[in-house]
């Protein structure tokens, strides 16, 4: 069976747009910091 | 990143300095649009929207190597590709894993816990290497390594190098 990969974002790519919600429930996304340079990173607590 | 969502997540954003966005994906909507199976990763994005770079596996702030990074690249330095072979050489994870975490994390929240391990397995089966499944199915099994004073990852490790 074909297992289908999702695309990998890689250097020189747009960065997916998503809408998340902050620590307090309201919406942020990404597109909200166009115009403005942005480290994104994903951790977790464990 | 983390199925427990912002109330386990808000403590180790009040402990960091300095002031930045935060956002929770308790259902790793971002493995999957990213294409990632691991955490930390970094995206470093210019003012159009275009990645500058990307280092999957090991971007942790708490590294002084991750930190010069961001330093030099926030004084407009040019950066070269991280050293990641191993990351470099895989597709995306498996969208099918992704759907099937997703799903089990619905009955997880219903209190359906047996059938949610149960589809994790399987998304796990299907994508081995997607440590964001695998830990979710051991933080179920184990909470004590995971809820419970710092994160045990020599335990991880252990688990790992006994294919759990």
């Amino acid at each position: 069976m074909a297992v289908k990969a999702s695309n990998r974002v890689k250097v020189g790519d747009t960065a997916p747009n998503f809408t998340l919600p902050s620590l307090d429930g309201e919406p942020v996304s990404l597109s909200d910091y166009r115009g403005k340079r942005v480290a994104l990173f994903m951790w977790a607590s464990w | 990143m983390d199925a427990q969502g912002a109330v386990k997540a808000r403590p180790y954003v009040e402990l960091a300095t300095g002031t930045f966005q935060t956002v929770v994906d308790a259902e790793n909507i971002l493995g999957g649009i990213y294409g990632f199976r691991a955490i930390p990763n970094g995206y470093l994005i210019d003012e159009n929207g275009v990645v500058e770079y990307e280092k999957l596996g090991g971007f942790d702030i708490r590294k002084p190597e991750t930190a010069s990074i961001i330093n030099r690249w926030a004084e407009g330095a040019g950066l070269a590709a991280p050293q990641n072979p191993k990351a470099e050489a895989k597709d995306g994870p498996s969208a099918e894993a992704i759907a099937l975490f997703q799903k089990g994390l619905e009955l997880y929240n219903s209190d359906s816990v047996g059938e949610a391990m149960a589809l994790w397995q399987q998304g796990l089966a299907l994508d081995p290497d997607n440590y964001i499944i695998r830990k979710q199915i051991w933080a179920v099994e184990n909470p004590d390594r995971f809820y419970a004073g710092d994160i045990d990852y020599d335990w991880q490790r252990e688990q790992t190098a006994k294919g759990q």
